[in-house]
């Protein structure tokens, strides 16, 4: 048995500091993005795949003509750290809020393990929704 | 977290607790920053989780019908305006998340109400700019 002692906590603890700075810049920009540039009603999923495949980001809405050509990576890259960060910070978010309930303590095991299985179940369901605007896989699913 | 951590609370029973309902009124504006970060918290979580949601019609039933939905959700002035709320719930969850950050670096901690206060007016300020972008 390792007499190291475990510092989970110490890391979780962390981790939801580090995932919630991001996520001020990460959310920031997915804000600016759908609803100060293309606004959320101009949302189709031709222009979706035009962000997500291309990185190329259109609008005209309160600003005016916007056209911002990011590398298409870098634009994934913020997709996917977002849906990563956002579930993690969340979840854990919500399991401590409840694990403070004196009630559902003795609850701790499963609603650890119901956590990290829905969290698991969310991020599966964001990269398939990424997948979907993301032409090369598109081409080979969509399902019509 | 060990197991056996101890947790100096008991039932009070109801009266009791009802009778703690005055201790609103004595909360210090710490406190109120607390609450407001656990609500706007679970607000955006439990969005995250109906985001999803709505979003994979792009994948389980394809572009056209992912298209029809955003959009017929989007023509509801219901939707447009409980997305300022969501906006709200994000600035603030935000900055205040900013100002817990600071005290662990030990950083304001003599000015923590001052910058509660700051979060707020801030947050009124950006949530108010933000209003055109959800409503036009």
């Amino acid at each position: 048995m390792s007499t190291k002692k475990s510092n989970t906590a110490g890391w979780n603890w962390f981790l939801q500091r580090a995932t919630g700075v991001a996520l001020v810049v990460l959310l920031g920009f997915h804000f600016a993005v759908e609803h100060f540039i293309v606004g959320a009603h101009h949302i189709t999923a031709e222009n979706t795949v035009e962000r997500i495949t291309y990185g190329v980001i259109e609008g005209d809405h309160v600003l005016g003509q916007i056209s911002i050509n990011m590398p298409a990576f870098l634009y994934q890259a913020t997709a996917i750290l977002l849906l990563a960060f956002s579930i993690y910070h969340g979840m854990y978010g919500v399991y401590n809020i409840l694990m403070e309930q004196d009630g559902l303590k003795k609850y701790r095991a499963q609603l650890k393990y119901f956590f990290i299985v829905f969290s698991i179940v969310l991020f599966i369901q964001g990269i398939l929704i990424f997948l979907a605007f993301f032409e090369p896989f598109w081409e080979i699913y969509d399902p019509r | 977290m060990s197991k056996e951590r101890r947790v100096e609370s008991y039932d009070r029973g109801r009266i009791e607790d009802l009778g703690r309902a005055k201790d609103w009124a004595i909360h210090k504006p710490g406190m109120w920053a607390f609450y407001l970060h656990r609500f706007t918290g679970l607000v955006l979580s439990f969005y995250l989780v109906m985001h999803l949601g709505v979003l994979g019609t792009g994948f389980w039933l394809g572009h056209e019908e992912y298209t029809v939905i955003l959009q017929g959700l989007e023509s509801l002035y219901i939707v447009r305006v409980l997305e300022i709320g969501l906006f709200a719930a994000f600035v603030f969850h935000a900055l205040n998340g900013i100002r817990i950050v600071m005290f662990d670096m030990t950083v304001g901690l003599d000015i923590q109400e001052q910058l509660f206060y700051l979060s707020i007016a801030l947050s009124f300020a950006i949530v108010l700019a933000g209003v055109p972008f959800f409503l036009l």
